[in-house]
């Protein structure tokens, strides 16, 4: 790979020392990007560098790294994502949250392929990074906003205003500044880097937000250009002809919740039960022709019809104008809540938005008070006056804002389900929803999709690791038929998927386009003139993975936090999957997992593992 | 009748794939700030949603940009296309001004202006185009006359104090 990387990186990293209110500049190491190519790889290989081991994740020394892909900002679909990668504020370990939207191709443009951030400031900033110049500027005016109001005051100030055009800015709202355990970092309105507390870093470190416009472009190699639009057009076609793509392209990811209710993935009060009587009202279809009036708002290069902004036309929320709510979300403040009003999801979800909340949190968090109270282990005096009945629209409102400025009983559940749970008594440990040493998993009822579950409770980040088989195969990568039991060959198909999802999250491009895997190797060569196939491509993922791994050994990471809480080890009492659990089979099935890793017997690589993937420096500290 | 761009901008997405792809075309670069199309998310003004609108050249009969060309640099070809002569331009911007559309644009480079010259009959927007906003068809010929620009939502762009020449990029 002599003249690796031919294209697709500008080679520049932003290094900004937030103590000193001091910017300077770095070239990309070569040997790291042949290894790790960018995102989630090249992120952790920083992290493991720039931070002191046990560092508390609230701390000046903790490090918040933005970063994006080789792919990010071309013509690839979906690509202006980017990765956020620092201390998860919930566990302590590494998390690693991806948004998309415009803000990591402008990023690029901006002339940085990543910004590296350390220290704390004294008064609040913001950082404007134009054409590669970098200033820090005085945020006082931006305190206490929300995040799109925030958001609309910079593109006023550094562009032209009422238009999305040409500036993105990434910013935290309240629940950030009072470092919400649980906070996110939300950029061009509505595309969230919600996992694992990155806003509460950001807000820790008295950082509003990060501007990014500019005139660079995407370097490419010239005499390989022919090419790149065959791989291009080829990747625009499949990502769409895809059955998650199709599904996608035509109702978003709203269009999942009824194949999910059908198999009992939804989520309903707390997990308490799989029987919702208004689920048609949150269909796909219902909600995304009649709920709403729609008008598109896309990533970049994008080929979907996915992302919208949208006014509700129907019900009691009459007039609401928000995004559209993804999937999880409609699950998670839709009937986890008891609520079955669909309208009043998009006005929660604009609400959180705004606030700057992981709805992760948010929906298992409010869910479990709400089965709490009703089940009288709390009482409306604790809750500061609120009925916090199922479905009690107003009651969630007036919590979130508390929970956003630490108010009265806010500022115990900025703490995040676990450490509540924790507090309020054994009843409540019971019923809370968690992975992991406190990370709240992906908004589905995870009890019964094992390939969710699992790749959640052994995953490094908090999010998922693998790509979820429970009612799909895929050949390419060898996994011919679906993990439909919660059995051993969970583990085998973790292992295979594990490598390949990790490997795409160090590209830089939106998960719903997943082409097929060739198609994603030769648009990465021809870009970069690298030589990735199928066995590289997983090495690369199965290297970041180790790595993770060590990271979060050396900050203290032990067997026993591969595991989810006690409720999603109940079996579920009706609906489509009555009586199902992977409780029973989960350390069987962990514990060979280990083992197809080459990882010892307490989870953690082995030295000739390491050896193996140059990773034997994570061994000498 | 001529071929032009037809451009549906109701049904348009805003991923601005047609930017990336006109400059990777064109100039052989992935950079949106050299694309002769340009798309606009409005999110201010008296509609309820906030609105897509991808603004390229609609090679007018009575182009302003080639009536105020002090040096004869922009002239019609034979396919009744409007181009720029890039060795005789000498970038004073006053066709970037005066272009209604803002689908003129300014090299900051090259100190040049550019426009949209139709990729030669096959454009690249065209072929990328997710949703089928933008098409390659026969239509009559566009005329700029002031009247028509005043229509709403073609004066959006003139009457907005652009501060610099040039754009930037996404």
């Amino acid at each position: 790979m002599g003249n690796f990387p031919k294209g697709g990186y500008l080679g520049r990293l932003l290094r900004v020392d937030l103590n000193m209110g001091s910017v300077s500049e770095d070239t990309l190491n070569i040997n790291f990007l042949n290894q790790y190519l960018g995102g989630t790889g090249l992120g952790i290989r920083i992290l493991w560098e720039e931070n002191i081991p046990k560092v508390d994740p609230y701390s000046p020394e903790n490090t918040l790294i933005f970063l994006t892909g080789p792919l990010t900002g071309t013509l690839v679909p979906g690509s202006g994502t980017y990765t956020v990668m620092t201390r998860n504020t919930l566990t302590g370990l590494v998390v690693s949250s991806q948004a998309n939207g415009y803000f990591g191709a402008r990023l690029k443009y901006a002339g940085y392929d990543g910004i590296i951030i350390n220290g704390c400031s004294e008064k609040p900033v913001y950082i404007n990074i134009e054409n590669g110049n970098v200033k820090i500027e005085d945020a006082k005016e931006l305190v206490g906003r929300d995040t799109f109001t925030t958001e609309e005051i910079l593109k006023k100030k550094y562009g032209e205003s009422g238009f999305d055009h040409h500036i993105s800015v990434s910013t935290i709202g309240p629940a950030g500044e009072q470092k919400v355990r649980f906070a996110s970092i939300v950029s061009d309105r509505g595309h969230v880097a919600a996992s694992g507390g990155v806003g509460a870093v950001m807000g820790s470190k008295n950082l509003k937000a990060i501007v990014v416009h500019g005139n660079f472009g995407v370097p490419l190699d010239s005499n390989n250009i022919k090419n790149f639009w065959k791989c291009i057009y080829r990747w625009r076609e499949e990502s769409r002809s895809s059955a998650m793509g199709k599904t996608v392209d035509q109702y978003g990811s709203l269009g999942f919740f009824t194949p999910y209710y059908s198999r009992g993935w939804v989520p309903i009060k707390n997990l308490t039960t799989n029987i919702f009587n208004r689920e048609k009202y949150f269909d796909g279809v219902y909600v995304r022709n009649r709920l709403h009036l729609k008008q598109p708002k896309s990533c970049h290069s994008c080929t979907f019809h996915h992302c919208h902004i949208v006014k509700v036309v129907q019900g009691k929320f009459k007039g609401m104008v928000g995004e559209e709510p993804e999937y999880e979300i409609l699950a998670g403040f839709g009937p986890n809540w008891g609520n079955g009003e669909p309208g009043a999801v998009t006005m929660l979800n604009d609400l959180n938005d705004r606030l700057g909340m992981d709805g992760k949190e948010v929906s298992f968090l409010i869910s479990m008070l709400m089965e709490g109270y009703e089940k009288g282990f709390i009482n409306k005096r604790y809750l500061d006056g609120i009925d916090l009945m199922w479905g009690n629209i107003e009651g969630i409102q007036t919590l979130l804002k508390k929970i956003s400025k630490r108010e009265g009983i806010g500022n115990l559940l900025a703490e995040g389900v676990m450490r509540v749970a924790q507090e309020l008594g054994p009843e409540f440990l019971k019923m809370a929803v968690y992975v992991k040493r406190g990370n709240a998993p992906h908004i589905h009822d995870l009890r019964t999709r094992w390939g969710t579950l699992f790749t959640q409770a052994i995953s490094n980040t908090g999010s998922q690791e693998g790509i979820d088989m429970t009612s799909r195969a895929m050949p390419e990568l060898g996994i011919e038929k679906p993990t439909s039991e919660p059995d051993e060959y969970l583990a085998e198909v973790q292992t295979k998927t594990g490598p390949a999802r990790q490997f795409a999250e160090c590209l830089g491009f939106c998960y719903y386009q997943t082409p097929t895997w060739r198609t994603m190797f030769d648009t990465v060569n021809t870009l970069t003139g690298s030589e990735i196939d199928l066995n590289e491509a997983l090495k690369i993922g199965y290297r970041v993975i180790n790595l993770l791994r060590m990271f979060n050994k050396r900050e203290g990471l032990e067997k026993e936090d591969d595991s989810f809480s006690f409720r999603i080890g109940e079996a579920p009492i009706n609906g489509p999957s009555y009586g199902k659990t992977m409780l029973q089979s989960f350390e069987k099935i962990r514990n060979i997992y280990y083992r197809m890793m080459g990882w010892d017997d307490n989870g953690f690589p082995t030295r000739e593992t390491l050896e193996k993937l140059d990773l034997i420096f994570t061994l000498k500290e | 009748m001529t071929k032009q761009l037809s451009i549906r901008a109701e049904r348009c997405i805003g991923c601005r794939s047609c930017e990336l792809a006109c400059s990777l075309k064109n100039e052989g670069i992935l950079n949106p700030s050299k694309s002769r199309i340009n798309v606009i998310t409005f999110f201010d003004g008296r509609y309820n949603l906030p609105f897509n609108i991808p603004f390229t050249c609609r090679q007018c009969k009575d182009a302003l940009c080639l009536k105020v060309c002090s040096v004869n640099a922009i002239f019609q070809d034979n396919n009744k296309t409007i181009r720029v002569m890039e060795e005789e331009c000498i970038g004073c911007g006053r066709c970037v001004k005066v272009c209604p559309f803002g689908a003129m644009f300014f090299d900051k480079d090259k100190k040049k202006a550019f426009k949209c010259e139709l990729c030669g009959g096959r454009p690249a927007c065209v072929e990328i185009c997710p949703v089928g906003v933008i098409l390659f068809k026969e239509m009559k010929r566009f005329i700029s006359k002031e009247t028509v620009l005043l229509i709403e939502g073609y004066s959006i762009l003139s009457n907005l104090k652009r501060k610099v020449l040039e754009r930037k990029n996404g």
